[in-house]
């Protein structure tokens, strides 16, 4: 199908190319159907584009790659509702947040994307009680004595 | 905003979703929500944090993403 897109103009996504979020994602759930773009196999930070509005895209990552302590409990209900016997054959992104400033680029891990990548079917979570930050930085902030240094722990305000 | 009085062990019904008062002490209340797996059900000030973080990452500036990637050098 093609589908219109503000930053990739006129993609041509093919059927099995399709991810479906049926809630949609929290806050954008009229946006059910998605695309990866610029997909690197070996570097791993790519775009979730909306098929359904144009200009909603997320710039997501695979968290074991920065973040490799994140390893997050995913109920087995939700794996059910994806159709997963295990969270081993889930697929887990999360969306970065990349500000003017691409230093204080931040990753949400409170709520990842979980997808089945067979059925291509995928949920936002919410891992309440899992002490996981929605704003986790990934850049160390600039060294004492530059002007930006009143990050505590590596952990922005949100 | 309608406004019903319940009791503990009391329930309403919204729909086919029953939420049901379990336990009250003081000011804070437990309750309970029986809902289809289809229906979401989140602490209100939890999703809407997760929220605000999607509404921003959809803001994010439009970035070449090798820029990002070397940023995060992966």
């Amino acid at each position: 199908m093609k589908v219109d897109t503000t930053r990739f103009g006129q993609l041509d996504v093919a059927d099995d190319e399709v991810i479906v979020f049926p809630e949609g994602l929290i806050g954008f759930e009229t946006c059910t159907r998605y695309a990866i773009v610029d997909r690197r196999e070996d570097r791993p930070v790519w775009w979730l584009q909306s098929l359904d509005v144009p200009e909603v895209a997320f710039i997501l990552t695979d968290p074991a790659s920065l973040v490799p302590q994140y390893r997050p409990t995913i109920p087995q209900a939700d794996l059910d509702e994806l159709g997963l016997g295990s969270a081993d054959e889930a697929t887990l992104h999360v969306m970065l947040v990349v500000p003017g400033d691409p230093n204080e680029i931040t990753a949400n891990l409170l709520g990842p994307l979980v997808i089945n990548p067979h059925r291509r079917v995928g949920k936002q979570m919410i891992l309440h009680n899992s002490g996981y930050s929605p704003a986790h930085r990934l850049v160390e902030p600039a060294p004492a004595g530059a002007p930006r240094g009143d990050a505590e722990g590596g952990e922005p305000r949100c | 905003m309608l406004v019903l009085d319940r009791r503990v062990n009391q329930s309403i019904m919204i729909g086919n979703i029953e939420v049901v008062v379990t336990e009250v002490r003081g000011d804070h209340v437990k309750i309970g929500v029986q809902a289809p797996r289809c229906v979401p059900v989140h602490r209100k000030e939890i999703y809407e944090l997760i929220r605000s973080q999607n509404v921003r990452a959809a803001e994010s500036q439009p970035v070449d993403l090798e820029q990002v990637r070397g940023l995060l050098q992966i």
